[in-house]
């Protein structure tokens, strides 16, 4: 069972969180015309990375926050995690 | 070329042997779990994807513990068995629980993917539409709700109204 | 019974407590502290069981879970339990226990022809021999192959025993109570680390139960129970026996099975039966020892023949010979060490030694002892149907490959050593990538993958005084990094007998004209000629040769067998041992109680019961529960004799003229606060709410990205920034994680917060046309009068006394009011209700009423809102904003969403106004028309109606506008019905919507 380190919370075992997928995809802009292949590509279309992969999980159990974290697929190894605001470098 | 698909783990497990005792396999909808004997006298049993991407071939307990949850809520008597192997698979989930059997923009590239955890129980059909597909370069009748447009259309095969959150499932 | 083999001055059992138990009817005794297996053997019982295949006899191999024979059906307290290994289990007084897999018994197995009949099941037989001719499979092969399956036979009886989790967090948890286990769990608690040390045996100790070895003076055992013992007095340890760690699962996590019960005759009372501990562990100890791998001979499956450990086992553990003719076959000291063990206890052994020369200490206190030792000596066959009677030999060239002449010398064992196996099981299921170590023939652990550190023999280390200094060292390092606290431990003086190096030979050549069976898997039946036959055919990844002849597959997992299966393969490929590499290895590392894993989750426990605060009332006025998600909700209140049918029409008519009452708390509720909360709404719900009054509430469509409906409801302005939002009972959870996403990842930037408030307000929904006169007469205070409080109008109320929230919104259609009041206040509110309701006729009603109101008055829910429709689908287009944008608006430009054949909900009615319409069933246009029928649609919700008295349903209709008043066909083929319909409107009742309004 993952271990994942809650910016806000600290060390807590993952049958306290939802998964949210990949945290890479961004939704386009209200009100802002965007093609079909964006439009695709935002609500489909997936790079499925094996290896590093930047992903959102909800503490719902815990403090209620939408989090990123950046995991391996291939080894579940968890590197770092952000809160839903910070910039990932 | 993107694909709707992610790439997702899933764990099945078999018991010790024992004396026949189940002729079919029996899936249970509400609890997502499926279960049937083998020829050896395992119960072969399986449901719940661990719930993340994954490409690792390992899975974790608690997601079995939840299938056999359900797997006992069915048939109370699994109890009193025990668990004698378990192993981890990586599943190529589309993001309607439906398969892509297509041909693509790019010439003599063709599709046949997103099988999700249910593919090879549909391998007969599956391969002659697709070897007709390739045969042909256009798509059998029978699969060509399977194109991979229909994301793009909005005609899709999301049997389970579960939308793209592939993870559950 | 006597115990003819069990000896006097050996053991560590209880022999002041004589248990009596029964094996395959007959009644034998042992001692408190043996296992099934030493108890049987006291009794020189060796025949337990019939092997998988050609139903072969089967004894005892080992001691432990390396156990592939001795598999036994267990009776214990009324209940029965295949697949239990006589050499875990231990033995209570009244332990009753049967051979599997044969019949009609252990003695006289029909099945046992297939051994003469083996020639026909080679590797592989289920894939080639009966696949023809192809009809074959399932008339004559299959049947025939399933009948003679399986081991023991499963109890179909409710699992009466309990089973519990246990979450544990440590600082290091150590796996297995050897040396190694014992030294680093010392040294690290003397650190007041954290500490877990597990043993899956009775006894703490493991290998120094057996040894001949010295520890500070002390004899290995009474060093182990000293350590033990102060371990055991420490607040920062916690020691474990009959606990076996079998899983090493992602970041340090792993799981340990505890037998709390199944040593006693009964489980006692609160006590589980076992207990599974999910451990998180800062550094983990793998100190799980070794496991001897016998040699491969002819007929090495014959029961005497057994791992040379066990058999020093049984007798230093037990007080158990396992033979008084042991014939010791070994390729390294340590079949000496048994040897040395059976001559101390006045039995004379022969050993024969495979090395031409060797010398060690261990060899010359042998010689000193007069035993007779003969080198380059091999058995070539075990000879004896159900037991060893006597053991073909001779001496083998130094290139292993010539025998010499076979002479045949009598013996009633066979005790076999082909050197040790490391354990390395958890080492690689926690992701560490294993290293051959060409000393010892045998894989061990590389580079530490997650937080783990392999010691001791587990490590190939085999030598005692190395064991203790490496692992005293871990154990109080590892600690130190955690606790800084540094206490020394001086290491205590080892004597132990050095040894010499072993042999590289694993297997026995066929002598001319000879064509024993030498068994690699003994459960599962595979020999070296199965495997060589998978090479032949062409399988080359030992992934492959697995599966094709099940070698290692059985309830031991291969734990005697993979090696020497690795060492064949890689010989008939001319390959090294570490290019072939070994199967992946899983949890579990031995089999795990499948009721363990689930623990109390069963039944009732499966899943929270959530009740309203009504729900007493509901249980005191006959209410019939639904589940509803983890909700319990009233289906129907019986009165008299009345079935599900005749209650609902009762209650939802009387809604229809009366008034009735309904608990709706389940519904979701989340409260919506913040200067931003409007922008909010606007942006998740497809219709507009920016001019929202306070004081008014609102009917809302979300939508996924995807532009499917996810979810309805009705959310009210309380006042200027605070919104109290309802959801359907089921997307509840749902939604909230839905606004909590774009509110802190994508439109951070609104300044709103969000609350889920569904326990902290209890609901009921007032009903019918009386439901006004009623509410007047609960809130005197208040005007509710149709201008006073008009139709999606909300105002705060004194329900004598207490505060109360109005809302003026409709599900059933008619005349109707919601009334919320703080949770603790739910069940005063109802027998209000109830009370001033009596001269109205109120009749509470449940969600089966529910459903017949909202259907005939064409309202949706989950069943038409299933994740599958879009707004137009559920003819609420009219709600989707043309303005402004929302979620999931982009996607209903989709050509299939527009398309002029669009899908819709429509009403169904049967022509004959008698027949229901399954819920579910296709709608067809030509009954007759040849399979696959095209489907036009679905039936989602049917009921009775109330209003018109004949069945009425909804529809999910392909080009549902254009087919009002067109016949079809309701099909169900589960239910076996065809019924002639009409397609109608789905607004069946009162289309205009006037009575809610009235």
């Amino acid at each position: 069972m993952l271990y994942i380190n809650c910016p806000h919370c600290g060390m807590r075992s993952q049958n306290e969180f939802s998964y949210g997928g990949d945290a890479s995809v961004k939704r386009p802009e209200l009100n802002k015309e965007v093609s079909d292949q964006e439009w695709d590509n935002f609500v489909y279309n997936r790079k499925s990375l094996r290896g590093k992969h930047l992903e959102l999980w909800q503490h719902i159990s815990g403090c209620r926050q939408w989090i990123k974290v950046e995991r391996d697929t291939a080894t579940h190894e968890i590197f770092r995690t952000f809160k839903a605001d910070e910039e990932v470098a | 070329m993107t694909l709707p698909i992610e790439t997702h783990l899933l764990q099945a497990c078999v018991s010790e042997p024992i004396k026949p005792v189940l002729d079919n396999v029996v899936t249970f909808g509400a609890g997502h779990f499926y279960v049937s004997q083998s020829d050896k006298g395992e119960m072969v049993m399986g449901g719940d994807l661990d719930g993340y991407n994954s490409y690792a071939q390992r899975g974790n307990l608690p997601t079995l513990q939840h299938v056999l949850t359900e797997g006992i809520a069915m048939m109370p008597f699994l109890s009193k068995l025990k668990m004698l192997r378990t192993w981890g698979g990586i599943m190529d989930m589309s993001m309607d629980g439906s398969p892509i059997i297509d041909k693509t923009h790019i010439e003599g590239l063709y599709l046949n993917c997103g099988w999700c955890y249910g593919g090879f129980k549909a391998t007969p059909a599956s391969g002659w539409t697709f070897a007709h597909t390739i045969a042909q370069d256009r798509v059998h009748e029978l699969n060509a709700g399977y194109s991979l447009n229909r994301f793009n259309t909005g005609h899709l095969i999301d049997e389970k109204g579960l939308g793209t959150k592939t993870w559950i499932s | 019974m006597t115990q003819a083999f069990r000896i006097e001055n050996s053991g560590l059992i209880n022999r002041d407590k004589k248990l009596s138990f029964k094996f395959n009817g007959k009644t034998y005794f042992g001692y408190e502290g043996d296992t099934l297996a030493s108890a049987l053997l006291a009794n020189g019982v060796h025949l337990v069981g019939r092997s998988f295949k050609y139903h072969r006899p089967r004894g005892f191999f080992g001691a432990g879970v390396d156990e592939p024979y001795a598999v036994v059906q267990l009776y214990r307290n009324g209940e029965t339990e295949p697949n239990i290994k006589a050499t875990e289990q231990e033995l209570f007084e009244g332990l009753e226990a049967k051979s599997v897999n044969c019949w009609p018994s252990v003695n006289f197995d029909i099945g046992a022809i297939n051994n003469f009949l083996r020639i026909f099941l080679p590797a592989g037989f289920y894939y080639k021999t009966f696949m023809w001719p192809k009809s074959f499979w399932y008339r004559i092969y299959e049947p025939f192959i399933r009948k003679a399956a399986g081991l023991g036979v499963a109890s179909i009886k409710h699992d009466k025993e309990r089973y519990e989790h246990k979450y544990e967090y440590c600082d290091l948890l150590i796996a297995g109570s050897g040396p190694s286990g014992l030294a680093s769990a010392y040294a690290a608690a003397k650190n007041g680390a954290k500490v877990i040390l597990a043993e899956d045996k009775p006894r703490f100790g493991g290998s120094l139960l057996t040894s001949d070895v010295n520890i500070g003076n002390q004899s290995g055992k009474d060093w182990a129970e000293g350590i033990i013992a102060e371990l055991k007095t420490m607040p920062n340890v916690v020691v474990k026996n009959r606990s076996q760690i079998f899983g090493y699962y992602d970041h340090n996590m792993l799981v340990m099975s505890e037998k709390v019960s199944d040593h006693l005759p009964t489980t006692k009372k609160y006590h589980p039966n076992k207990r599974l501990w999910y451990i998180r562990a800062k550094e983990v100890l793998i100190s799980s020892g070794s496991i001897e791998r016998p040699i491969v001979f002819g007929n090495n499956d014959t029961p005497g023949v057994m791992l040379s450990s066990a058999a020093k086992e049984y007798l230093k553990v037990y007080g158990v010979l396992v033979g008084r003719k042991p014939l010791v076959f070994t390729n390294n000291d340590s079949g000496y060490e048994t040897a040395i063990e059976f001559k101390k206890h006045g039995v004379d052994p022969v050993v024969l030694d495979s090395r031409k020369n060797p010398e060690s200490e261990i060899i010359d206190e042998a010689k000193n002892l007069g035993i007779n030792i003969k080198n380059s000596y091999v058995v070539v066959a075990a000879q004896g149907y159900k037991k060893v009677k006597s053991a073909d030999i001779a001496s083998i060239s130094e290139d292993k490959k010539q025998l010499g002449k076979i002479e045949n010398i009598e013996c009633d064992c066979i005790c076999v050593s082909g050197f040790w196996t490391p354990t390395i099981h958890l080492a690689s299921q926690s992701g560490n990538k294993t290293k051959f170590k060409e000393e010892i023939d045998a894989f061990i652990p590389g580079q530490s993958k997650q937080n783990e550190i392999t010691l001791g023999a587990a490590n190939g280390v085999f030598t005692l005084e190395e064991t203790l200094k490496t692992s005293f060292k871990a154990g109080s390092e590892l600690s130190k990094k955690i606790t800084e606290n540094d206490n020394e431990i001086s290491i205590p003086n080892v004597v132990e007998k050095k040894s010499s190096q072993h042999d590289k030979f694993w297997c026995v050549p066929l002598p001319k004209g000879k064509n024993y069976k030498r068994f690699l898997d003994f459960q599962n039946d595979v020999a070296v000629s199965d495997i060589e036959i998978a090479l032949r055919e062409g399988y080359r990844s030992i992934e492959h040769v697995k599966r094709y002849t099940t070698l290692g597959m059985a309830t031991d997992q291969g734990k005697t067998s993979n090696l020497n299966g690795l060492q064949l393969v890689s010989e008939i490929e001319n390959k090294v041992v570490p290019a072939v590499g070994h199967t992946t290895f899983r949890p579990p590392y031995t089999p795990v109680s499948i009721g363990a894993i689930v623990g109390r989750e069963v039944g009732k426990h499966s899943k929270p019961t959530r009740k309203s605060p009504m729900h007493s009332w509901h249980e005191k006025n006959n209410a019939v529960f639904v589940d509803a998600g983890v909700w319990l909700r009233p289906r129907y209140y019986k009165r008299g004799n009345e079935n599900l049918f005749e209650a609902s029409k009762r209650e939802a008519k009387n809604v229809r003229t009366n008034v009735g009452v309904c608990d709706v708390t389940t519904l979701g509720k989340i409260d919506v606060k913040g200067p931003d909360a409007a922008e909010l709404l606007n942006r998740v719900y497809t219709n507009a709410w920016l001019k929202l009054p306070v004081g008014k509430a609102r009917y809302g469509v979300m939508l996924r990205e995807d532009g499917i409906v996810m979810d309805d409801g009705t959310t009210t302005r309380i006042s200027e920034n605070h919104y109290h939002m309802t959801t359907t009972t089921a997307q509840a959870a749902n939604v909230l994680s839905h606004l909590e996403y774009y509110l802190q990842l994508v439109w951070p930037e609104l300044n709103v917060n969000v609350v889920s408030t569904t326990e902290q307000w209890a609901g009921a929904a007032i009903a019918g046309p009386k439901s006004r006169d009623l509410l007047q007469k609960l809130f005197p205070n208040s005007d509710v009068s149709n201008e006073g409080l008009p139709f999606m109008g909300y105002m705060e109320g004194d329900l004598f006394g207490v505060k109360a929230r109005i809302f003026r919104i409709s599900f059933s259609g008619e005349l109707a009011y919601e009334v919320n009041v703080e949770s603790d206040y739910g069940n005063f509110m109802w027998e209000k209700i109830m009370e001033v309701g009596k001269e109205f006729n109120i009749q509470p009603y449940g969600t089966e009423a529910l459903s017949t109101l909202r259907i005939e008055m064409g309202h949706v829910a989950g069943s038409e809102l299933d994740g599958r429709t879009i707004p137009f689908d559920n003819a609420l287009e009219g709600l989707v904003s043309k303005k402004k944008d929302f979620i999931g608006k982009r996607s209903l430009q989709r050509s299939a969403f527009i398309a002029e054949d669009r899908q819709r909900i429509v009403g169904v009615v049967p022509l004959d106004k008698q027949t229901s319409i399954p819920e579910g069933s296709h709608l067809v246009k030509d009954d007759k028309a040849p399979l696959p029928n095209p489907k036009l649609g679905h039936i989602s919700a049917s009921c009775w109606s109330v209003e018109y008295d004949n069945p009425f349903s909804l529809a999910i209709l392909k080009d549902g506008k254009n087919m009002i008043g067109q016949k079809l066909f309701a099909m169900s083929p589960l239910k076996n019905k065809v019924i002639p319909v009409e397609i109608v409107s789905s607004h069946y009742v009162d289309p205009k919507g006037e009575r809610v309004r009235s």
